[in-house]
C-alpha cells in the first residue's frame, strides 16, 4: 500500500471539500482509500496529515477573506457555516476512519468535527490579526452609528461577538465593549465640555442626554449596560457636579438668587445618581447664604453683644425660620449635597449656650409673664437642637435650676418638668437626671416640712423651713459652713433629731450660702421712738445681724472671727448692708476705704427708716467681679467634665477595637462626642497620653502611631 | 552620676548598635527613676539627658526648651518618645507632622525650634 497515493488522492478530495468546488472521485473510492489506510497502520499519520489540510485551509484561505473584506463580522459568520457544512462532508468521506481509528483511541484525538472546530477557533476566531480586524470594523460601526444614531446594526453585530464566545466573554469584550465604552465615555466628556460654560443649560442638556443614551442603549448585553450607566454617571455628572456649584455664570448661586426651581430640581435628581461619599465643597452656596441672610446675622451679632437674650432668642428663632423655608424650598432633598447643605446652615446658626440658658431661666421664672410657657418651650427646644456645645448649656441650666428652686422663683413645677421632659426626649436620662432629681428633693422636703411642722406645732419658737437638698445632685459646691447664732442653731438641731427619726445613715450639713430669714429689727430712735421693721436678710446676713444682740460695736476682724464666715462672702454681706442704698443700710461703717478692712468698725444704724414694715435687704448683685468669678468657675468645671468625658470616651473606642492608629482613635473620639460639644484634637491628645501614663493604653513597639488597649 | 558619665565614655564604642543604644537609654529612665514616682523629675532627666547624648546639639536644644517651659516632670513614655523623636525626625522637621501621635511636649518643642530659627 502506498500511503503517499492514498492519501493524494484523499487530500484532492478533502481539499475540494473544503473551496465548495465541484468533486470528482467517487464516494466509494475514497472510502477504500481510507480503508486501506487504516488497515496498514497508518491512522495516525493520516490524522496529522488532516489537521494540517484543515489548518492550512483556515489559515491561508479563510483568514485572509475575513480580513480583507469590508464586512468582515459577517464574512466570519459565513465562512464558519461554511467551514462546519465542509467538515460534514469530511466527515462522511472519511466516516471508515472516524469510526475505527478515532472512535477507539477517543483520549488522544479529536473527531473530526470537533477537531474542526477547534482549529476553526483558534486559528480564526483567536487568532489576533482577525481580531485586530474586528476591533477596526467594530470602531467604525461605532462612530458612524454615532453619527446616524442608528443603532440596529451595533445591535446586531454585537449580539454575534458575544454569541462568538460561546459563553466566552473575551472576544465580546475585547473587540466590542471595551471601545465601544472608551468610545462613549469620549463622546460623553466632548458633550459636557460643550454645555459647561452654563450651569443652567448644562443641567437641562445632560440630563436629555442621560435619558436618551439609556434609552436607546437598552438593547445592549446587561453588563455592558451597567458598566455604561456608570460611565456616563462618571463623565457627565460626578465629574461636573463641582464646577456648577461654583462657577459664576448660571451655577447654583445663579440659581439660588434666580429662583430656578425647575433647574435645581434636575440638578437634585442628578445629584441624586451619584454614588454615595462625593465630598462636596458647599462654600460658595454658605457664601450666598450668609450674603442672603446677613441683616439677620448682623442683627444677631449686635444683639450677642448686647447681652439682651430674650431679643436674642427671638432674632435666631426668626432667622432660623427664614433659613428653614430658603432649605425647603431649594435643598429639601436627601442627597449628600443637601444633607451637607442643612449641616452648614445649622453651623452657620450656632446659638451661644450660656444666652440660651438665661432664656430659658427667664421663661421659666416667676415674672415672666409668658401666656402659653409650652409654645415658648417647644420653640426654645428648636434652639436646643442646634446647639453646638450642649455640655455648657446643661452647667448652666442646672445651676439656674438650683437656685430657682432654692429662692423659689420658679414659675411652677409643672413648667419646669415639662421642659426637663422635652430635653429628656431629645438627650436621653444621663442629661436630666440630676434636674428631675432637684425636683423630687424639693418635693420631699415640701412634705417633710409639713409633717415636722404638725409633729411640733406648738414647741416652736422659730418658724423653720428647710430643704433638703443629697448633695451629689445639685451642682452646689463647697460649702463653707459658719457659726449661727443660737436660736436658729436650736431650731435646727431639732430638725435634725426629727429628720434621724426618720432617716438613718445620713448627715446633715446647714449650707449658710442660701436660704433667707425674716429678722424682727427694733430701732432706737431720739426721743426714746422705737422702730421696728420686719427684715428680710440672707442666712449670712442674719448671722451677722444677731450678733448686734451681744453688743454695739465689732471690728470686721472681730466679726470674722466670730461667726466664722468665710471672707469674701462676709465682705459681700456687710457690703449690702453698709454701703448700698440708703434704704439697705441697716448698718453703719466707720472707715475710708472703698473696700472693707480688718480695723472697719461696724454697728447698727439706728437712723435706719423705711416707708415699709418689711424690707427686703438685696445681696449686693455685683455684676462684674463676683458673677464672672462665678462664670469663670463654671467654665473650668466644664473643662474638667470634658476631660473626664474625653477620657471615658477614649477607652470606651479602645476597649471595643483593642488597637487604633492616632488619626482613627481621634475621628472616633470626635464622632462619640459631637452630641454634646465638639472636642479640640490637642486636648484628645493631652487625654491619650495621660491614659498612657495611667496605663489604660500603651504605645505599640514598632508603629508610634498606634495604641493598644491595656484590658 | 561620676560612674556614669565614665562609663559612657568607655562604651561609647559598645553602644553604637541602634538596638542596644535603645534598650540602654530606656533603661537608664528605670535606673534614675525613684521607685514609687511615676515620673522624673526635670532636672534629674535633663541631667541624664546631657550625659547620655554627649555633644548633641539637637538634644541641647531640647533642654533649654525644656528648662525655658513649665517644670514638669517627664513621663516614661515622654522619655521613650523622645529617642524615636531624635531618630526618625530630621533636624529641619520636613517630616514632622503634628497630626501624628507626637506627645504634646514634642509637638511644643517643635513650635518653639520653628518660631526661634
Amino acid at each position: 500500500m502506498d500511503y503517499g497515493n492514498n492519501w493524494r488522492l484523499l487530500k484532492i478530495q478533502i481539499t475540494n471539500i473544503l473551496n465548495n468546488e465541484y468533486i470528482h472521485t467517487s464516494f466509494e473510492t475514497c472510502y477504500q482509500h481510507a480503508y486501506a489506510i487504516v488497515l496498514h497502520k497508518q491512522g495516525e499519520k493520516l490524522y496529522f496529515d488532516l489537521e494540517e489540510v484543515f489548518k492550512r485551509h483556515l489559515i491561508e484561505k479563510v483568514r485572509p477573506s475575513i480580513i480583507n473584506a469590508s464586512d468582515s463580522l459577517n464574512k466570519l459568520i459565513e465562512a464558519r457555516k461554511e467551514f462546519y457544512d465542509s467538515l460534514r462532508l469530511v466527515r462522511d468521506t472519511l466516516c471508515y476512519f472516524e469510526r475505527i481509528f478515532i472512535n477507539q483511541r477517543r483520549r488522544h484525538f479529536l473527531h473530526i468535527i470537533n477537531l474542526g472546530q477547534y482549529l476553526f477557533n483558534t486559528e480564526i476566531i483567536l487568532n489576533s490579526n482577525v481580531c485586530d480586524r474586528m476591533k477596526m470594523v467594530m470602531s467604525e460601526m461605532i462612530e458612524s452609528s454615532r453619527k446616524s444614531e442608528n443603532w440596529e446594526e451595533l445591535k446586531a453585530s454585537s449580539k454575534i461577538l458575544l454569541e462568538l464566545g460561546d459563553g466566552n466573554r473575551k472576544i465580546y469584550e475585547e473587540c466590542f465593549e471595551k471601545i465601544f465604552l472608551e468610545k462613549s465615555a469620549e463622546f460623553y466628556k466632548s458633550k459636557s465640555q460643550k454645555y459647561l460654560k452654563n450651569g443652567c443649560e448644562f443641567v437641562k442638556k445632560i440630563s436629555e442626554i442621560l435619558n436618551m443614551e439609556e434609552k436607546f442603549f437598552h438593547f445592549l448585553d446587561p453588563k455592558t449596560l451597567s458598566k455604561l450607566k456608570n460611565i456616563l454617571i462618571h463623565e457627565l455628572i460626578t465629574s461636573n457636579i463641582q464646577s456648577i456649584l461654583n462657577m459664576e455664570h448660571g451655577g447654583i448661586v445663579y440659581m439660588l438668587e434666580n429662583n430656578c426651581t425647575k433647574e435645581l430640581n434636575i440638578l437634585h435628581s442628578l445629584i441624586d445618581r451619584i454614588p454615595n461619599g462625593l465630598n462636596f465643597d458647599v462654600s460658595s452656596i454658605v457664601k450666598y447664604i450668609r450674603v442672603r441672610y446677613s441683616k439677620f446675622l448682623h442683627k444677631l451679632n449686635e444683639i450677642l453683644v448686647s447681652n439682651n437674650f430674650i431679643d436674642y432668642v427671638e432674632s435666631l428663632l426668626d432667622l432660623k425660620n427664614e433659613t428653614d423655608i430658603f432649605i425647603k424650598k431649594f435643598f429639601n432633598n436627601k442627597n449628600q449635597l443637601s444633607v451637607k447643605v442643612q449641616q452648614n446652615v445649622c453651623h452657620l446658626l450656632k446659638p451661644d449656650p450660656q444666652i440660651f440658658s438665661l432664656y430659658i431661666d427667664h421663661s421659666l421664672k416667676k415674672n415672666s409673664h409668658e401666656n402659653d410657657i409650652f409654645e415658648v418651650i417647644g420653640k426654645a427646644m428648636d434652639i436646643f437642637k442646634l446647639l453646638a456645645e450642649k455640655d455648657v448649656f446643661e452647667k448652666f441650666y442646672k445651676k439656674h435650676l438650683a437656685k430657682r428652686l432654692l429662692f423659689g422663683k420658679t414659675s411652677s413645677y409643672e413648667n419646669e418638668k415639662h421642659f426637663i421632659s422635652k430635653l429628656k426626649d431629645e438627650c436621653g436620662i444621663s442629661f436630666t437626671q440630676k434636674a428631675e432629681a432637684m425636683l423630687k428633693d424639693i418635693e420631699i422636703s415640701n412634705d417633710l416640712i409639713i409633717s415636722y411642722k404638725n409633729k411640733n406645732a406648738d414647741k416652736n419658737e422659730i418658724d423653720l423651713n428647710v430643704q433638703v437638698l443629697t448633695k451629689s445632685y445639685w451642682p452646689i459646691s463647697d460649702i463653707y459652713s459658719c457659726i449661727l447664732p443660737t436660736s436658729a442653731e436650736v431650731a435646727f438641731n431639732k430638725f435634725k433629731d426629727f429628720y434621724f427619726s426618720k432617716h438613718s445613715g445620713r448627715t446633715l450639713t446647714i449650707n449658710p450660702n442660701f436660704g433667707f430669714a425674716d429678722l424682727k429689727a427694733t430701732f432706737y430712735k431720739e426721743n426714746n421712738i422705737e422702730e421696728s421693721k420686719i427684715l428680710t436678710v440672707t442666712t449670712l446676713q442674719m448671722c451677722i445681724l444677731m450678733k448686734f444682740n451681744e453688743s454695739e460695736f465689732f471690728t470686721f476682724e472681730e466679726l470674722l472671727n466670730q461667726t466664722k464666715i468665710n471672707e469674701k462672702d462676709l465682705k459681700r454681706a456687710l457690703e449690702s448692708m453698709t454701703m448700698g442704698k440708703e434704704s439697705q443700710k441697716v448698718l453703719i461703717r466707720t472707715g475710708n476705704e472703698n473696700h472693707i478692712e480688718n480695723a472697719d468698725i461696724f454697728s447698727v444704724n439706728d437712723n435706719f427708716t423705711s416707708k415699709l414694715n418689711r424690707v427686703k435687704i438685696q445681696m449686693i448683685p455685683a455684676k462684674n467681679k463676683k458673677d464672672k468669678s462665678e462664670e469663670n468657675e463654671i467654665f473650668s468645671k466644664i473643662n474638667d467634665d470634658r476631660k473626664h468625658e474625653i477620657e471615658a470616651a477614649i477607652i470606651r473606642i479602645m476597649k471595643s477595637r483593642q488597637k487604633l492608629i492616632h488619626n482613627e482613635l481621634i475621628t472616633e473620639v470626635t464622632k462619640l462626642l459631637q452630641r454634646r460639644f465638639l472636642p479640640d484634637p490637642m486636648v484628645i491628645k493631652k487625654r491619650i497620653e495621660a491614659l498612657i501614663e495611667r496605663e489604660y493604653l500603651k504605645r505599640d513597639e514598632n508603629n508610634l502611631n498606634l495604641y493598644h488597649y491595656i484590658s | 552620676m561620676d560612674k556614669l558619665t565614665k562609663f559612657m565614655k568607655n562604651s561609647a564604642s559598645q553602644i553604637k548598635d541602634p538596638e542596644s543604644f535603645k534598650e540602654f537609654y530606656n533603661f537608664s529612665f528605670d535606673y534614675a527613676k525613684p521607685l514609687r514616682t511615676t515620673g522624673l523629675d526635670l532636672p534629674t532627666a535633663i541631667a541624664y539627658w546631657k550625659i547620655i547624648f554627649v555633644k548633641n546639639q539637637r538634644v541641647d536644644k531640647w533642654i533649654s526648651f525644656l528648662e525655658k517651659e513649665e517644670k514638669r516632670g517627664v513621663t516614661k513614655d515622654e522619655w521613650r518618645i523622645f529617642l524615636d523623636f531624635l531618630n526618625t525626625v530630621k533636624e529641619d522637621f520636613s517630616n514632622y507632622d503634628p497630626e501624628d501621635a507626637w506627645p504634646v511636649r514634642i509637638d511644643d518643642f517643635v513650635d518653639f525650634c520653628k518660631e526661634s530659627c
